[in-house]
């Protein structure tokens, strides 16, 4: 070995080598350095295990909350004065913002109830008004249902069920009653206002126009929201304010990028206000996404079980690589990483756990070492019957095994008709994925040797009779493919009868 | 297939790629507006206090570099502010914004993360207090303790990650089964992971070796004008060396009794092949209305596997020498290689509401095999009994070409009908015998929504398959035979392949119970027929002619929400056949099958769930059918049973469980017999079943610390039962030549250890044993060991 070096193994390595590596490494560390404070190993909770059976989900996942309501806040005593030249006395700085909002127009008695004791007080008088400050979060909300439960508003009208109310949001968390929307602002969804495409403002209000019919025309309620400016909350920048993942959407590249190209925002796909039934899940994304694949999904299976785009493709899933993955020896299994991504197959498991557990027999496809998914034979999207890839099982099963493809000059019907007729292509105990062992597969349709002395044109005169000699019993029975080498069909002639595919 | 088809495939796909990656490239030059550099770690780290924002700070850094350029804020009452915000925090939020807003972006609001500060709400993802830790102090909101936002998502995190370790292991007995898919020496392990994004592309590369003979390559690129989807990987793939059947010639010469002999011309030695895959989609848009897709799938399988061969009448040695009747059985190594390359483009347009794709598959599958032979002596194989003749091939795989064009359409009717339609025709040419299968066929489906809540498709299928005799004959060896008694071989031996004509015509539909989505329903109703030309076969007890199948299928589902938290669920299908595939044996007239003319299956299952961190599921199955004709007579039954687990007990812990089992049982009578000697048709029990049972653990001890841990054990066991022979034979020892009983057993350790935020350590350790009891040639244990590092940045 040279002077210098140093032998790790079997590989010498001169210090030359270690600086390389050691300044490689540097380099790679250096670059844009995180400077997080706090350790970030990832809890399991929101993991998916390594390896273990998926766990299963509900099949809606939309939940089905019960209406929350709450009892309207009262201030004892008070007396509706109606006259809010009186209010604006101490609070004139409404004078101006509700210049052009929404609201203008309306009270202050409206929403903050009755305040003849807080006037006659000066307002120093505690709980003489309804102050949003102090209301529980229900209550707040429940202010603003008295009039958005049943207006033009029509979002509101699903509030109580939805999953922000039931997670402790108030309508005040996102719009501010008193936002002023300056003349000639430029709306939130600007492109309805310069009247563009019917289609975007499909998308805007698809949620809403789909849970029940409006009550104004659907440009008419694109406008008012329009104009109202949503009351400062503005897609997706309020959406951040919670959910604070979400932004890194804006900065990564892709079909459904935040305020990218096709200006995607939160409220494209979620309707802040109320859950959206199944149906109207998959109808949204159909809106933009209705050529290939999705063109055959309306009459797929999957749609007719209920099952809806989102189940299975993850419009969020993280834009970061992964601190811990499932690591075994031929598989990494990292999480996807593209918006729509599909995990597979755990998506998949997810309903179909007879699958894996079929897939985690002796003899199976190498799905589980990671080195095919279900979409390798599978459409989800129903665009073959089946969910297959192609018109038929056997059409899907050539592109692997194109050597069993034919067409033969001396074929095996039916391999010819389904691969499905022996061959279970989730899993088996047995060798090759066969139903069963070849000899009582094989013999489920073809008699089985019993040779011995006889006479005549297919005679096997000098060979022992099989069911009294247990060698010849151990070469008839043990595995037919050993001699029918050929099952699959042949292009050559087999000695003797020139279809018994033994050449 | 020549070399010259693979050429020109291979390069009309380069040339495709290639222009499509230009065409990206260039546009994506006219669109670059932000450095790469600016888009996660700089970004994040040029906020002035707190740790950095990889990705929501990257807005306000680039838009509101100077808090001048803050619209003012207005001076809203304190009174009136959310009770989450003391009165001086809100008092500098712009509430409103007075000036027109020039761009969408630049409506940013510095932000409250309103339900972090929801008084004693804790993050669900690391359990820190919003009153304590401050969770709006980004500027988004995410907890300041664990950068997860309400949902559990993590706001933040690294974009590149290298991994390197070492793969220790130890193994006993068979390789085969252990390492069906993996190398099993002692391996380095590394692995590059990185995503990268300038806002305008999008760049996803992930490369890794796995162990010595396996490599994972994937890659996806975003941009402007284009995507890019790559996917390599190559890996092994352990094939069984099966002894021959019969008296092994290698042991000595046969007596008079070894009618069966076998000739292993590599014992000892294991088969493998090398698999590489690579998956290619290139897409990209012609226009609003026009989009093009490529894709490009090639496969090479290359490596070693058995390739046995039988001749009927081979005389060995002259031993026995009175008995020319000896089976022969040669079985030897034969190099292989092949490989498929397919080639896809597409274009598709939508015309007013509808849309159109077409596409054009090319497939090519090309060998170059080793050339394996072996000589024959009698069956007009040979010259004359007792000498050796030419040598003879064996083994061939053809190699074809297959093309399809497949037009689909798609698009409303009217507001409550839509229309699917799916043409596709193509041909298979095997270039070996100059033969084609020619294919093809039309999928057409209406789906009506016309009645609320309830879908309704009909739909018609047709697949038709027709086939051609060669045209050219094998008259010479070493593939043909040119001696022999007429009429046996090639040409007048050959049999028109069958032609399938498929049709099927059904209706389904679903309905789901208006707004409260507590029962939806599923139900069906299909015929279907598959026609056969030339499915007479001539048996010595005269022809039979297989019939047309034709079969009546029904489907039905309710599901039920019983309560928020129980789902469940019952289907059935049910199908009726007539005429079902039949085999034949052409030499003795038996008939017999495994396809029923009745199938039903039911289904239960359910799903309970009764908190966020616990999810059961149950599924319980009764799958039976027959077949009672003149030809066979079977009863089959399945009863599948599968239960998993899911719990969380607490944020750090996650426990998952299943257990399943899958049988199998058919009762079928069985044939053996030859014309007039003893045949005998008995009534065999076959069994078959599994059971597994699977756990997972996953644990996060602390910050730094996380375990994994799991099991899976599985027992299988094919088998069958023969009755007491009414005709004279033993058949009590035949199921013990075939039975299979296999148990597996997988267990699993990992440990993952963070020193720093950029450096981590991992171990894995990983037992499997495979223990064939039926016959005890593939037992092995493996037992795996890895270390490595993990690098982020």
């Amino acid at each position: 070995m040279k002077r210098g070096w140093r032998r790790v193994g079997r590989i010498c390595v001169s210090k030359k080598n270690w600086l390389c590596l050691y300044i490689g490494v540097c380099l790679f560390t250096s670059c844009n350095f995180p400077r997080r404070s706090r350790y970030l190993i990832e809890t399991s909770r929101t993991e998916q295990l390594d390896g273990g059976w998926p766990a299963a989900d509900l099949r809606f996942q939309e939940t089905e909350n019960p209406i929350l309501q709450v009892s309207y806040p009262q201030v004892e005593g008070a007396e509706y004065v109606n006259y809010d030249q009186l209010c604006m006395t101490c609070h004139e700085t409404y004078a101006e913002t509700f210049a052009h909002n929404i609201h203008h127009g309306q009270k202050c008695e409206d929403c903050h109830g009755p305040a003849s004791i807080h006037l006659k007080s000066r307002g120093k008088q505690p709980g003489s008004i309804l102050n949003f400050g102090k209301l529980t979060k229900a209550e707040r909300s429940e202010v603003c249902l008295k009039c958005h439960s049943n207006d033009h508003c029509e979002p509101a009208s699903n509030w109580r069920t939805s999953v922000h109310a039931h997670s402790g949001v108030a309508c005040t968390d996102c719009h501010s009653a008193h936002y002023n929307v300056p003349e000639g602002t430029n709306p939130v969804d600007g492109k309805i206002a310069q009247g563009l495409a019917e289609e975007t403002l499909q998308q805007v209000s698809y949620q809403q126009q789909a849970l029940q019919p409006a009550r104004l025309p659907e440009a008419e309620l694109a406008i008012i929201r329009a104009e109202s400016n949503h009351l400062g909350a503005s897609s997706p920048q309020t959406c951040y304010e919670c959910h604070g993942s979400m932004a890194q959407y804006e900065h990564m590249a892709h079909p459904h990028q935040m305020l990218g190209d096709n200006q995607f925002t939160c409220s494209t796909c979620h309707d802040p206000h109320g859950n959206v039934r199944q149906e109207t899940r998959t109808d949204l994304c159909l809106e933009c996404h209705k050529d290939a694949p999705t063109m055959a999904w309306h009459s797929s299976s999957h749609s007719l079980a209920g099952v809806a785009c989102t189940d299975c493709h993850n419009p969020h899933p993280s834009t970061f690589v992964q601190r811990t993955v499932g690591i075994e020896h031929t598989n990494v299994s990292r999480p996807k990483r593209m918006p729509m991504a599909v995990e597979e197959p755990d998506t998949c498991y997810k309903c179909h756990p007879k699958v894996y557990a079929e897939n985690a027999l002796p003899s199976h496809h190498p799905i589980k070492e990671g080195k095919m998914v279900c979409s390798d034979c599978h459409d989800g999207h129903g665009q073959s019957e089946g969910n297959l890839r192609e018109p038929t099982l056997n059409q899907v099963c050539y592109r692997c095994h194109a050597d069993k493809q034919g067409p033969f000059a001396y074929e095996h019907p039916p391999v010819t008709q389904d691969c499905g007729i022996c061959h279970s292509p989730h899993g088996t105990v047995t060798n090759n994925l066969l139903h069963q062992p070849t000899t009582f597969l094989c013999l489920r349709c073809h008699s089985g040797h019993r040779v011995g002395p006889t006479s005549g044109a297919h005679s096997f005169a000098g060979l022992p009779d099989t069911g009294n000699n247990t060698e010849m019993q151990k070469a008839f029975f043990g595995d037919c493919s050993q001699c029918h080498s050929h099952v699959h069909g042949s292009d050559l002639p087999s000695p003797n009868s020139p279809h018994t595919l033994l050449r | 297939m020549t070399g010259d088809h693979h050429k020109s495939i291979w390069l009309h796909a380069f040339t495709l790629i290639v222009i499509s990656l230009a065409a990206g490239l260039c546009g994506a030059q006219e669109r670059i507006a932000v450095p790469p550099s600016e888009l996660f770690g700089e970004h994040g780290s040029a906020t002035a206090d707190g740790p950095p924002l990889m990705i929501g700070s990257v807005l306000a850094a680039g838009q509101w570099t100077d808090e001048s350029d803050l619209p003012p804020p207005l001076g809203l009452e304190s009174g009136l502010s959310d009770s989450q915000f003391s009165d001086a925090q809100f008092s500098e939020l712009p509430r409103a914004i007075e000036s027109p807003l020039p761009t969408l972006l630049s409506e940013r609001e510095p932000t409250r993360g309103a339900l972090f500060g929801i008084p004693g709400r804790r993050c669900l993802h690391c359990g820190a207090s919003s009153q304590q830790d401050g969770f709006a102090a980004r500027g988004i909101g995410v907890c300041e303790a664990c950068g997860h936002d309400v949902q559990g998502r993590p706001a933040f995190g690294p974009h590149a990650a290298f991994r390197l370790g070492w793969w220790a292991t130890v193994t006993d007995g068979s390789d085969v089964k252990i390492g069906e898919f993996q190398d099993l020496s002692s391996a380095p392990f590394w692995e590059w992971d990185e995503v990268w994004s300038n806002g305008a592309r999008t760049l996803d590369v992930t490369v890794a070796g796995l162990d010595s003979e396996a490599n994972d390559v994937r890659g996806y690129f975003y941009g402007p004008l284009l995507s890019l989807d790559v996917d390599y990987q190559r890996f092994l793939r352990r094939l069984d060396h099966l002894p021959p059947p019969g008296f092994d010639l290698n042991s000595g010469a046969p007596s008079a009794t070894d009618k069966v002999t076998s000739e292993d011309l590599n014992v000892g030695e294991d088969y493998a092949i090398r698999v590489q895959q690579l998956d290619t989609t290139v897409k990209g848009k012609l226009g609003k209305n026009l989009k093009w897709k490529v894709n490009l799938w090639a496969m090479r399988k290359s490596g070693e596997r058995q390739a046995a061969a039988m001749a009927h009448c081979f005389n060995v040695n002259s031993a026995p020498a009175a008995d020319f009747y000896t089976c022969h059985v040669l079985s030897q190594r034969q190099r292989i290689d092949w490989t498929t390359v397919e080639v896809t483009p597409s274009v598709e347009t939508r015309i007013g509401r509808a849309n159109l794709e077409y596409s054009r598959s090319m497939r090519a599958f090309g060998q170059n095999d080793q050339v394996v032979d072996r000589t024959y002596t009698a069956f007009d194989f040979s010259p004359s009994f007792g000498s050796p003749g030419p040598d003879f091939a064996s083994g061939w795989v053809p190699e074809t070409l297959t093309q399809t064009d497949r037009l689909r359409w798609s698009g409303p009717i009217n507001d409550n009908n839509q229309l699917y339609s799916h043409v596709y025709f193509g041909n298979t040419e095997n270039k070996f015998r100059d033969t084609r299968r020619r294919f093809g066929g039309l999928d057409l489906r209406l789906t009506n929504r016309a009645i609320e809540d309830v879908k309704l498709v009909a739909y018609t299928k047709v697949d038709v398959q027709r086939n051609e005799l060669p045209s050219e004959f094998l008259t010479t060896p070493p593939f043909g035979v040119n001696t022999g008694s007429s009429g046996t071989f090639e040409p007048s031996s050959l049999r028109h392949p069958v032609d399938y004509t498929g049709a099927r015509a059904g209706i389904k539909g679903n309905w789901l119970t208006p707004s409260t989505n507590w029962l939806s329903a599923t139900a069906g109703y299909e015929f279907h027929e598959l026609g056969r030309e030339y499915a007479q076969y001539d048996t010595v007890l005269g022809t039979f002619a297989q019939e047309d199948t034709q079969r009546h299928q029904i489907h039905f589902g309710p599901y039920f929400r019983v309560s928020p938290k129980v789902d469940a669920y019952v289907r059935y299908k049910g199908g009726f056949i007539d005429e079902p595939l039949i085999g034949v044996r052409p030499a003795d007239g038996k008939l017999n099958t495994n396809q029923p003319q009745q199938v039903h299956r039911i289904e239960l299952g359910s799903t309970w769930r009764p908190t966020a961190n616990f999810v059961a599921t149950s599924m319980f199955g009764i799958e039976n059918s027959w077949h009672e004709s003149e030809y066979a007579c079977f009863n089959e039954d399945n009863y599948p049973i599968l239960f998993t687990l899911w719990y969380a007990p607490t944020p750090c812990l996650s426990l998952t469980t299943g257990y399943a089992f899958l049988s199998n049982w058919i009762d079928q009578d069985i044939t053996i017999g030859f014309l007039d000697n003893p045949t005998e048709s008995s009534r065999w029990d076959y069994r078959g079943y599994s059971n597994l049972v699977n756990g997972q653990v996953s644990y996060s001890y602390t910050a730094k610390t996380r375990l994994v841990g799991g099991f899976e054990w599985n027992q299988g066991r094919n088998s069958f039962y023969t009755p007491p022979s009414t005709a004279g034979a033993d058949w009590s020892l035949l199921p013990t030549f075939s039975d299979v009983e296999v148990r597996t057993t997988r267990l699993n350790f990992g440990l993952d250890y963070q020193y720093n935020p950029q450096w981590s350590s991992y171990f894995r350790y990983s037992h499997f044993d495979y223990e064939s009891l039926a016959s005890e040639l593939d037992s092995g244990t493996l037992d795996m060991f890895l270390f490595g590092l993990l690098i982020l940045r």
